[in-house]
This record gives C-alpha cells, sequence and structure tokens, in this order.
C-alpha cells in the first residue's frame, strides 16, 4: 500500500455498555455492544465520513478514536506507535465538534473564553498572545473581534456551531472529529458551515473524521466513506466507489432510502418492512441478516469479515458472503448523477 | 417485581443496619454516659465505683465492640431498658409510634388531599391572578411556623369557640373513638397545613411540566374532551413524579410531628425521642430513631414501587432509554 | 379568494387559507408569525408547506388545528375546511372537527405519544370520543388499524407501551390514531425529520399508500425538499410567515420562480449534486423582531434592489403555472 501512513489508527476497537438494574447493588443485567472489533484509520488531510443509523455505534466510535472514552479491547495507534493511555499530544491534536451547540457550548462563558478555554488547559499560550489568538480564531470562521465578548445564547444556530469549530480549531489540530456537525442547522445555513470546514481545511491541512447520517452531506465534502451497522464496520472505500457501487446490500439500503428531489411524488413500493435489532439480542451471525433480501444460512451462522473487492477500487472493503453475487438490478441501481 | 421488591427491602435492611451503627456512634459521643449521671446525682460515689460500673455495664469497652453487642441483643429481640422509664424500651416506644402513625397518616392524607386538586386546579390557571393567589397562600403554609400556628389553632378553637380540646389524647376517664377522633383534629389539621403547601407546589409544578408537552397537544388534535385530555393523559404523567417528592419529604412529616406533639400535648415519638436524648436515656433514643429511619426508608421504598406502577418506562431494572 | 393568483389544486378546494395571520405575545409586544398566508389544498391533493425554522409553517398548522400556544392566536384570515370557517367555531364545535374531519401527526414520535398510556388506548380513545364504539369495539378497531399501519403482530403490540417501540413505529401508531376517524385532512409536521432514513423512506410510502386507500388530503410540512417531492403534489414554499411561490411539485423543484426557492434548493446537498463548495444562501433566517419593511428576503437576496426594501411584492403568476411573491417575477411577466 502506497497510501499515507495512518495519523490515528483504531485496531480491533471494542466497546460494550454494561446494562444495570437500578439500586444501590444493581445487577449487570445485561451487555450493550456499541462498537464491535472496528478496525479504521484516518490518513493526515482527508475527510472520512462516518455514516450510519441511530444506535450504529458510529458516535461511540468517534469517541473512542479520539479517547474520549477508553476501548474495552484493541488498540490505539497515534502516529505510528501505540497511543499512551493518557497521551497528552491526542488531547491538544484531536478536537471535536458535537452536533448540538447549545449543549457543547457552557452558556456562562463567553464566546471568546469559550474559545480560550483549550489554549489555557493545554499550556499553550497566556494572557496576551492568547487574547490574539481568539481574536485570530474569531476571524477564521467568519465571526468579529467583536464577538469574543459575547454569550452563546445571543448568537444564532450557525453562529455557535462557528464558536465550536474556532474552539476545535484552537490548539491546531491535526484531526477534527465532527459529530453531525450541521444537522441542527437550517439548510440554507448548513451549506456556509460545510464550505467554512471546507475552507479551514485547505488552509490548516487537518484531517476530519465526519459523523453524520446525511449521505447527501457525506457526497458532497467525503474522501472516504465508512458505513456502520449496528456496531461493525460493513462497508469501507473512497466516495465514488462506495457511492457508485455499493458493495453491501445495507449502503444499497441507505443509498436507496435518501429522497430525491425534483423526481416527482413516489410510487409506493412494497418493501421488507423491519426494524434494527435490539442491542439487548443482538442477531447471531451478520448483524443485517433479518433485514437483508439475500441473506441465506451462512449469514445467519457467521459473521462476515471486511474484505477487499476482488475486482474494486483499491481500499474498498465490504462484510458481506454474498457482496458481488446479489443481483444488480436490484434497488435503484446507479445512484450518483441520479439527480439532476 | 415481587423478587426485586424483596431485593430492594434487603437493600433498606442493609441501610438501616448502617444507620444503627452511626446513630449508635453519635449517641456515643455525646458528653456524659448513665454512670457519669449517677456520678453527678449521687456524691458517695468515688471514681473508683464509677469506674467499676462502667465496666459492669461494659462501658469501658471500644465503641465498636459495644456496638456489636448491642446489635447481638437487639437481633434477639432485646432493646434495652429505659433509664427515665424503667421499662424496657420497646414497651416505652410502641404506643407512641402508634400515637404519632395516627397522626402522621391522617395529616398525611389530609395535606394530600388538599394539595393535588388545588395543584392541579392551579397549574391549569398557571400565571393567572387564581394561580398567583394559590402560589402566595401554598407558600404561607410552607413558610407558617409550626408553633405559632399550633397556638392560633388552640386560640381560635379550643380557647375561643371551645369547640375543640386544646391538647391531650383523649379525656381522661372516657374510652370513646369520637373523643380520641376530637383530639387528633387539630394537630392533624396543623401538620397538614404546613406540608399541605409543599405538596401543592409539587403537584403544581408537575402539572405545568406536562401540559407544556407533545403528547397533551396530539390529545388535543385527537379531539378528545379537555376532560379525558386532563384526567387520561395530563394527570397520569403528573402523579409519578409527584409521588416521588412527597415521599421523599415523609422525613420532614416526622419532625415536623415533633414540633405538633410538643404543641398539643400528644405522646408521641417526637416528643418521646427529644425527651429521651435530653435525657440520657440512650437504649429509648437509639430505637425511636431507628424506627424514624425505618419509616423514611419504608416510605422511599413504597414511591419506588409506586412510580414503577404509575410508569411503565419506570422498572426496576433501570429507565429504558 | 382569487383562484388566479393562488396556483390553484387540481381538483375541488378542500381546505382553503385565506389571509390566515398568526400573531405571537412576545414580552408584551404582539409579533405577526403567520403573515396573510392564502392558498388552497384540493380533495385528497398532497400539498407540501416548505419553509426553514422561523418561516411559521408549524404555527400554521397549529393554527389550522386551533391548538396554538397560549401566547399565540389568530389575529385575522379564515381557514375554511370543506366550507367551514374553523377560525369562527366555538371550542366545542373545533374539538369535534378535531381528529374527525382534520387529523395531525407530530415531528418526535417519541414525546407525541402518552408514555404511560398502551398504544392501544391511545387509538381506541379516538374512536371512543368520534364514532361513540364501546371499548370492546374500539379495541378491535385498534387492532385493524394497527394492521393498517403496517405493524406486525398487532394483537400482542395494542397492550405495549410506546417506549417499547422504535422510533419508526411509534409514528406508525401516531399515524394510525390520525387516521382513526377516517378524517380529510391530515397534517404532517416534519413526521420523517426524527427517523433514520430507511425508516422515513417506510414511512412515506405508508403515507402514500394510506392516502392512495382512504382518499384524504395531505399537508406536509418540512425543511427538507427531498421528502416533500417524494410526498407533494403541489409546493408552496413559505419565508419568514409569507408566502413567496407555490406551483405544481415538479415544476417548482425544477425550475424555482423565487430567488429564494432557488438559493434553497440549490443550497440542499444531494447524492451526485455539485462537490466541493456547496451553494449558499447568505446570511440567516431572520427573527420575528426585525421590522418587516418590504420583501423579507430582500436583506439576504443578491439581486435585490430598492423596492424590494420598500414595498411587499404580491403573489404573480409566473411562467409554468407557479405563482411567486418577487418584484422580478411580477416584472417578468408583466401585468
Amino acid at each position: 500500500m502506497n497510501a499515507p501512513a495512518p495519523l490515528i489508527e483504531g485496531r480491533g476497537l471494542t466497546r460494550r455498555y454494561p446494562l444495570r438494574s437500578a439500586g444501590l447493588f444493581g445487577a449487570r443485567i445485561g451487555v450493550v455492544p456499541a462498537v464491535t472489533d472496528v478496525s479504521i484509520s484516518v490518513s493526515p488531510g482527508e475527510t472520512l465520513a462516518l455514516v450510519g443509523e441511530s444506535g450504529s455505534g458510529k458516535s461511540t466510535l468517534g469517541r473512542l478514536l479520539g479517547r474520549l472514552e477508553p476501548a474495552d479491547s484493541g488498540r490505539l495507534w497515534y502516529d505510528g506507535a501505540p497511543a499512551p493511555k493518557r497521551d497528552r499530544r491526542l488531547r491538544r491534536d484531536v478536537q471535536y465538534v458535537f452536533q448540538d451547540p447549545d449543549g457543547s457550548l457552557s452558556p456562562r462563558l463567553t464566546a471568546g473564553a469559550i474559545i480560550a478555554e483549550p489554549l489555557a488547559v493545554l499550556g499553550l499560550s497566556d494572557g496576551r498572545a492568547r487574547a490574539v489568538r481568539v481574536a485570530e480564531l474569531l476571524a477564521a470562521v467568519g465571526l468579529e473581534p467583536a464577538h469574543a465578548g459575547r454569550y452563546p445564547h445571543e448568537f444564532s444556530g450557525g453562529q455557535r456551531q462557528r464558536i465550536a469549530i474556532a474552539r476545535a480549531l484552537a490548539p491546531a489540530p491535526r484531526v477534527i472529529i465532527a459529530d453531525e456537525p450541521v444537522s441542527a442547522l437550517d439548510v440554507s445555513v448548513q451549506g456556509q458551515v460545510l464550505n467554512l470546514m471546507a475552507d479551514l481545511k485547505a488552509r490548516h491541512g487537518h484531517a476530519y473524521l465526519l459523523i453524520t447520517h446525511d449521505l447527501a452531506v457525506v457526497d458532497a465534502i467525503a474522501d472516504r466513506v465508512a458505513v456502520m451497522y449496528f456496531g461493525r464496520l460493513v462497508e469501507m472505500g473512497p466516495r465514488d466507489a462506495l457511492f457508485t457501487r455499493p458493495a453491501h446490500p445495507y449502503t444499497r439500503a441507505l443509498l436507496d432510502a435518501v429522497p430525491r428531489i425534483g423526481a416527482g411524488k413516489r410510487q409506493p413500493r412494497r418493501q421488507a418492512r423491519s426494524e434494527p435489532p435490539s442491542p439487548l439480542a443482538p442477531p447471531a451471525g451478520c448483524a443485517y441478516h433479518p433485514r437483508c433480501p439475500f441473506a441465506d444460512a451462512i449469514c445467519r451462522r457467521e459473521v462476515p469479515a471486511l474484505t477487499p473487492m476482488a475486482s474494486g477500487t483499491p481500499g474498498h472493503v465490504r462484510a458481506c458472503h454474498h457482496a458481488g453475487r446479489w443481483p444488480e438490478g436490484l434497488g435503484s441501481g446507479s445512484l450518483a448523477g441520479a439527480a439532476p | 417485581m415481587i423478587r426485586v421488591i424483596a431485593g430492594r427491602s434487603l437493600e433498606s435492611l442493609v441501610v438501616l443496619l448502617l444507620m444503627s451503627l452511626v446513630i449508635y456512634a453519635l449517641i456515643g459521643l455525646m458528653p456524659g454516659d448513665p454512670i457519669d449521671l449517677m456520678v453527678q446525682g449521687d456524691p458517695r460515689l468515688t471514681p473508683a465505683d464509677a469506674a467499676r460500673l462502667k465496666a459492669l455495664y461494659g462501658l469501658d469497652r471500644p465503641l465498636l465492640e459495644r456496638y456489636g453487642n448491642w446489635l447481638l441483643a437487639a437481633l434477639g429481640g432485646e432493646f434495652g431498658y429505659s433509664r427515665l422509664h424503667n421499662q424496657p424500651a420497646l414497651a416505652v416506644i410502641l404506643p407512641r409510634l402508634g400515637n404519632t402513625c395516627w397522626l402522621m397518616g391522617a395529616s398525611f392524607l389530609l395535606s394530600l388531599a388538599i394539595a393535588l386538586p388545588i395543584g392541579v386546579w392551579s397549574a391549569l390557571r398557571a400565571r393567572t391572578g387564581a394561580d398567583y393567589a394559590v402560589n402566595l397562600a401554598a407558600l404561607a403554609g410552607i413558610s407558617l411556623p409550626t408553633f405559632w400556628l399550633a397556638l392560633m389553632l388552640i386560640t381560635l378553637f379550643a380557647v375561643q369557640l371551645q369547640w375543640l380540646p386544646a391538647g391531650g389524647l383523649q379525656t381522661i376517664g372516657v374510652e370513646s373513638v369520637a373523643d380520641r377522633a376530637r383530639h387528633l383534629v387539630l394537630p392533624v389539621v396543623c401538620l397538614a397545613v404546613t406540608h399541605a403547601g409543599a405538596y401543592t407546589r409539587f403537584m403544581r409544578a408537575a402539572m405545568v411540566e406536562v401540559l407544556r408537552l407533545d403528547f397533551v397537544r396530539a390529545a388535543r388534535a385527537k379531539g378528545l374532551s379537555e376532560t379525558r385530555v386532563l384526567f387520561a393523559h395530563a394527570l397520569p404523567n403528573a402523579l409519578a413524579p409527584t409521588v416521588t417528592v412527597v415521599a421523599l419529604s415523609f422525613g420532614a412529616l416526622f419532625s415536623g410531628a415533633l414540633v405538633t406533639e410538643t404543641m398539643f400535648a400528644q405522646l408521641g415519638m417526637g416528643k418521646l425521642v427529644y425527651d429521651s436524648i435530653m435525657g440520657n436515656d440512650y437504649n429509648v433514643a437509639l430505637v425511636a430513631l431507628l424506627l424514624a429511619t425505618a419509616l423514611t426508608l419504608a416510605a422511599n421504598l413504597a414511591a419506588d414501587v409506586l412510580y414503577a406502577w404509575l410508569d411503565p418506562r419506570v422498572t426496576f431494572a433501570g429507565r429504558t432509554p | 379568494m382569487d383562484r388566479e393568483l393562488d396556483g390553484a389544486p387540481l381538483t375541488a378546494p378542500l381546505l382553503e387559507l385565506d389571509g390566515l395571520t398568526v400573531a405571537v405575545t412576545v414580552a408584551g409586544r404582539s409579533v405577526t408569525v403567520v403573515d396573510g398566508l392564502a392558498f388552497a389544498l384540493g380533495t385528497g391533493e398532497t400539498l407540501g408547506l416548505v419553509g426553514e425554522s422561523g418561516s411559521g409553517k408549524t404555527m400554521t398548522a397549529l393554527a389550522i388545528m386551533r391548538l396554538l400556544p397560549p401566547a399565540a392566536r389568530i389575529a385575522g384570515g379564515r381557514v375554511q375546511l370543506a366550507g367551514e370557517d374553523l377560525a369562527a367555531l366555538d371550542e366545542g364545535a373545533m374539538r369535534r372537527r378535531r381528529g374527525r374531519r382534520v387529523a395531525m401527526i407530530f415531528q418526535e414520535p417519541i414525546t407525541a405519544l402518552d408514555p404511560v398510556m398502551t398504544v392501544g388506548n391511545q387509538i381506541a380513545e379516538v374512536l371512543v370520543a368520534h364514532d361513540g364504539l364501546t371499548r370492546r369495539q374500539a379495541r378491535a378497531e385498534a387492532m385493524a388499524l394497527l394492521d393498517a399501519v403496517g405493524i406486525a403482530l398487532p394483537a400482542a403490540r395494542l397492550d405495549e407501551y410506546p417506549h417499547r417501540l422504535s422510533g419508526g413505529m411509534r409514528q406508525r401508531i401516531g399515524i394510525a390514531a390520525a387516521i382513526a376517524a377516517r378524517p380529510a385532512l391530515l397534517i404532517a409536521d416534519e413526521p420523517t425529520t426524527a427517523l433514520d432514513v430507511t425508516v422515513q423512506a417506510e414511512i412515506v410510502d405508508l403515507l402514500l399508500e394510506l392516502q392512495a386507500r382512504l382518499g384524504m388530503a395531505i399537508l406536509v410540512i418540512s425543511h427538507n425538499l427531498g421528502l416533500i417531492s417524494e410526498l407533494a403534489d403541489r409546493i408552496a414554499v413559505i419565508y419568514a410567515g409569507r408566502l413567496v411561490e407555490i406551483g405544481a411539485a415538479t415544476d417548482v423543484l425544477a425550475a424555482p420562480a423565487h430567488p429564494y426557492t432557488r438559493g434553497l434548493i440549490a443550497a440542499t446537498p444531494r447524492i451526485g449534486g455539485p462537490r466541493g463548495r456547496l451553494a449558499t444562501i447568505p446570511g440567516m433566517v431572520p427573527g420575528f423582531a426585525e421590522s418587516a419593511v418590504g420583501c423579507r428576503f430582500a436583506p439576504r437576496c443578491t439581486l435585490a434592489f430598492d423596492r424590494c426594501r420598500s414595498e411587499v411584492p404580491a403573489l404573480a403568476a409566473a411562467a409554468g403555472g407557479r405563482h411567486a411573491a418577487c418584484h422580478l417575477v411580477a416584472a417578468e411577466v408583466g401585468p
């Protein structure tokens, strides 16, 4: 492989949440697998999109990759070496932007104080220099220096997300993990924030791990895409390959479900209605098999491994026992370029 | 369900055990023990006598060892002797406990009967004059000193109007339920008024909160009558949190009972705890305090069970997302 | 109402809004959040009401239902449903229309269901209220409705509480309760926004299927052009409380006449759409407190000229049977 050495790499990351009964001596009544045996890496300067539906484990994986929480098993590598338990570099070089700027910005701090906070915590800067840096950062995200003295509630949703981005940018990180950064914003403002993220990357060269459910956003800005289902990676590859030749039935279902604007009122189609599996009773074998039209005995028995495509784009992998063998005509077929 | 309730009861017992140690230790830390009192009261006792007596009663042993001995005896149903009453501690406490339970139970029910309807009524008129008036009245109920309210009640109903007795459990020489009940009226009202204020505010707050929720609007969108929206949807949702807060405030009811019992000369637990602590009647104080703790724990357990019954999302296995 | 200026429905009108105005009292001041809205919805037709946050789209829905929050009120206009002005009905009469003539489903299926009542009872109570069924009859009917909205094993689900069901199933329950009394109009306020993509598609299918079967009209309200595109026959776009464009869905989406509609469509990311920089609309959605002289979109409009800032544009016919409230459109077509 001549791909650049990965910046962050998770190897076999697994995270389970224990479910306890209430009370002082609450017994462990079950384990909810959030992330199971995921190996994934983020390369310098790339935008990797992590997509999946609610409960797929994408946010948990995002927190594991930045060590916001520890993995139960598996290892985290940073910059070509295993990352120690408390890695100052990791804390500085990996920053987060969350979906809900209302919840992630302290209402009692001014925008300036919010942006300066990571600088102070990491000891990167002091007093006067910090004020200069805050002004720089505000300008970088398209806000005025005068905004430093205002409180979060005085800003619009889009502006608050700009403040969150400025805060993430403050310690000059190498990766920004953005968890649904525009989901709470109006459509007309979403583009502004996504464009800003792209501009900042062009200038500073950091990588993005973009966690989102919105495939249209992914198509617009991601270089690579990883699809998660029920805690596991089911498909990963370069954007074009994955969007034009989805190799996992779940990826295809996701793409099919995205509404096409201007394609006219839809004819109701009959489709298998099914619900995602319960985390307390995970299906055996491939977790997607209860919803999959191609599932057979082996799918119900064995968890498929993530393997490269025989004749695919390099780096395009999928975890399906039947990939390449299911009928091509199924679903809406070619997806990129379907819209006007 | 039964199994989980049994489990939670076991938890409560463990807490009770820990509390017994804490209470025992605290009483042990108070200055003066019974022998010191004897020495003070009888100048003929020498320090050597005192030391001998302490050894005899085991008072020279370390605290933990004394606690262990007490616990062993207590588990065998032996709670020691009351110093002030020259009776077994339980024989002193149990009749008082009965009196207090009557007072607390009746005033608890009365305060709920006042507070729940008024709280709901007030929530339906949130931020109107009527709501503010209720709020003010509730605040007055909360902030009225119990002793003052008791005095006012006695002055008005016992002295001026002479409708009800001013205090005591019963008229001497009269043995009738009606007589006992007449004696209970003023203390029950007094204790109920001071708690109804807080309960009204809990009920109102919970109801206001629920009335803002989507499903209330959804219920109206179905074309249901306002009565059904309120009593089939809003109220059941508002009751669950109210029940919890009310049950947690049960301890406050107990301490309120202390003042009320004193003012109305009721022989109850409150007065007993006070007297026994002031009089260094350790065995009685210890058991009485433990019973109070057990009562509070039982109220909390009852709240949990009631909450799980009122809100299907809450099980003893924790809240499901 | 002037049908020529309205972007008229294809079928006999069922719902006609005529100058609907909703005002909210904020800090003692009355603020207009829906400003003279006028459009019509035909029997069995689907109209998509598109708008961003603060456009007044939810207030419009609540005004039709007469379920506005206490601080808001209908300040003017009429809400004609089958020839009867809902805005003028007394509360008792309106209550009998709700659920029966016009029903509503909500954005958050999690909070729109009563958490402490079984789903069967939440559906059955509609039938008891409107059709006078006994509890037993209503329960049987509720089971049939669960089946109709695609819930497997309806008998077993009747006695479930909402928290035991997934988001998609809860929305199906909401739909079952809404259609129970066979309303002529269903208002769906962001019916899929809180759901996963694959579940969204299933709910769209369900709504289309039920409409085909029951013949009800649907007013679907969303910020999501994709959803509107898949459901709606016609589209009405509102911005800051005012109608800016209305017309057949395919026409409006293919060739939007109003600069705001154009901007909104261009800014919506889509699969296979342009890559790299996304189109944006500069500025942000205005707050209601801001003054409303001239076109409300003028401050964000790249084509705005002096007249836009002083005079409110009227709805004018544009090419292709669409109508838009824009001075440029009016100038183009001519008087």
